[in-house]
């Protein structure tokens, strides 16, 4: 700035003392504001869900596939007891059409763990051959099934693999139409309930006869609903059997 | 004020302004992610590509809203000019921000199936009828167009393209994405996270920038107060004493054109009060070495003829004027940009 009466012009060299002294403080401001903006907002987002997706390690679990209804593999591979591992892709797609030749046989599926708390998931390997029949010597016990009652349930209905690591958080409004892709393409609705002492009830969810529900549940993906259904627990899994067209957002 | 068009036509000033928008964006970012992975409870963490949507967005909106509160904060007070001066260079990389933002969201939460990304953006949600389930992408998505174009059209060449006039207008766009945006943030986010600092934060911005227009607006009009001609045309402006030295009154004519009177090396002079550049108001700078500067870009312009000094060749109207009986007038009817008009000298002086 070269004008005596302290005018400003950006292209000149030099600002008026005024000029220096404001913008000094507006520098200050435009640097330490938006630090303590940007600490603030982050501080204050909800906790994102402890689940964790290890896609570095690829593992071969042996055991039987059912479709509860949606792919489950049921092996004691990992503990020594008879687990559910939900078999998810590794994208965004369903394994119901591979599975089909092999339902109720003993198999080998490759794939990396997903996991949140108790829930297992293998999100099975795409680029290279990831089921084949097993010849080790397994167990063909029956699936235990308990009719646990009827019951309304508040939740949120979201994607099984989403929500259990893959994405972090992989609930609510900002995920809902990534959710909502992963089920419309294949991906195994799960139905989330917050329950008593701040601990979440999580389901499977299927049409009222067990069967699979995908399309009809799009639109309340990532939104807080109200269903009404019958509990029935399959070995180690609960599902939430309700009549979809009875969802009620809430 | 650009003889020659080039990306960027340097300056201390300019770098310096860059390396403060640099250092805040760095210090919004570097502060929203250390506190969002510190913040989390044991166990639970951000995959990063999500860490990274959320600080990038949130850069971009609270980016936003500094642009919009500048223009304003100028007319209400002549300290904020200087950051009128470089304000393009924020808004392209307020677009760049929100492009990261946008691309990102699509790769991570569109990608990785058999449906392309732009179409599952569209379809993947389908609640288009509901305000609460209202696919909010969609509206990211448009304002994230028109910041676009904008951002590309920012440079002075697309200025003199598109016409000054029809370039102003265009970039008021930036309005129309910034209400994009408000939504996109409240149907989306804010209905996510914990109730109260983000509502009240997005909230509060658009209050603040509105708030702000709304009060310049006010001010303008108190400023612009419209001046009536006598009966053979001429409007009287008093004693042309009364005109600081170097300075201008702006006056309002009832034709709706604004007229910057000037005084200046015993003289007085009349130009269009909108700047060629971006319409910035001439009658709010001075006159420096000979021309009348406007105070938002720095464009200068002879008062005598209106035209900017070789190798420069801008030009705006001009205005007669004729001081009789120590009384200043100008005449209302514009001359044709860069027209010769003698000025009128204060006698005395």
């Amino acid at each position: 700035m070269t004008d005596k009466n302290g005018f400003f012009i950006g292209y000149a060299d030099g600002l008026p003392a005024p000029d220096r002294r404001f913008l000094l403080g507006a520098g200050l401001a435009a640097i330490a504001g938006p630090a303590f903006a940007g600490a603030k907002l982050a501080a204050h987002q909800m906790p994102v869900g402890s689940g964790h997706w290890n896609q570095a390690k690829i593992l071969t679990l042996h055991g039987r596939v059912v479709q509860n209804p949606y792919p489950v593999l049921r092996t004691d591979g990992l503990d020594g007891t008879l687990r559910s591992v939900a078999l998810v892709c590794s994208s965004k797609c369903g394994v119901d059409a591979q599975l089909a030749v092999f339902a109720d046989k003993p198999v080998y599926v490759r794939g990396s763990v997903i996991k949140r708390g108790r829930h297992l998931l293998l999100a099975v390997v795409e680029n290279a051959p990831w089921i084949g029949a097993s010849d080790e010597n397994l167990a063909d016990e029956p699936v235990y099934v308990q009719d646990m009652g009827r019951i309304t349930l508040n939740g949120e209905i979201l994607d099984a693999k989403c929500w259990s690591g893959a994405m972090r958080p992989g609930r609510g409004k900002t995920h809902k139409s990534c959710a909502s892709l992963c089920i419309r393409l294949g991906g195994a609705p799960w139905f989330v309930a917050p329950a008593a002492q701040g601990k979440r009830t999580i389901m499977v969810l299927a049409g009222p006869k067990g069967e699979a529900i995908r399309q009809e549940v799009l639109p309340f993906v990532g939104e807080p609903v109200r269903a009404k259904g019958r509990l029935v627990r399959l070995d180690d899994q609960v599902q939430f059997r309700i009549d979809p067209a009875r969802i009620q957002m809430i | 004020m650009s003889h020659v068009y080039k990306a960027i036509d340097w300056n201390r000033f300019k770098r310096r302004y860059d390396l403060v928008l640099a250092l805040g964006l760095l210090a919004f970012l570097g502060a929203f992610m250390a506190l969002s992975i510190a913040a989390q409870p044991p166990g639970q963490s951000f995959t990063p590509m999500q860490l990274a949507i959320r600080a990038f967005g949130a850069a971009a909106f609270l980016l936003l809203n500094i642009i919009l509160a500048i223009g304003p904060l100028a007319r209400l007070s002549k300290r904020f000019i200087p950051l009128l001066y470089n304000r393009r260079h924020l808004g392209v990389v307020c677009f760049v921000l929100a492009l990261i933002h946008g691309v990102l969201n699509l790769l991570w939460y569109q990608g990785f199936s058999a449906l392309n990304p732009l179409v599952a953006l569209f379809v993947s949600n389908p609640r288009y009828t509901s305000i609460a389930g209202f696919p909010f992408e969609s509206l990211g998505f448009a304002a994230l167009v028109i910041l676009a174009f904008l951002a590309v059209s920012s440079h002075d060449y697309w200025q003199k393209v598109l016409g000054s006039s029809f370039w102003k207008v265009l970039h008021m766009g930036i309005y129309f994405a910034y209400a994009l945006l408000v939504l996109h943030i409240l149907l989306g986010v804010v209905q996510e996270e914990k109730p109260g600092l983000y509502f009240a934060a997005v909230a509060g911005a658009f209050l603040l920038v509105s708030g702000l227009h709304f009060a310049s607006a006010l001010i303008g009009r108190v400023r612009d107060k419209k001046v009536q001609s006598s009966l053979d045309g001429w409007i009287n402006l008093g004693d042309p004493a009364a005109i600081p030295d170097t300075r201008a009154r702006i006056v309002h004519t009832e034709e709706g054109q604004r007229i910057a009177v000037f005084r200046y090396d015993g003289k007085i002079s009349a130009v269009s009060n909108v700047c060629a550049h971006q319409n910035g108001p001439l009658g709010e700078g001075r006159v420096t070495d000979g021309c009348v500067t406007c105070p938002w870009h720095g464009w200068q312009y002879r008062p005598e003829d209106g035209r900017s000094p070789p190798p420069y060749n801008e030009m705006i109207p001009t205005y007669r004027v004729q001081i009789d009986n120590g009384i200043l007038y100008v005449h209302p009817q514009s001359l044709a940009p860069g027209t010769p008009t003698p000025p009128a000298v204060i006698e005395g002086s």
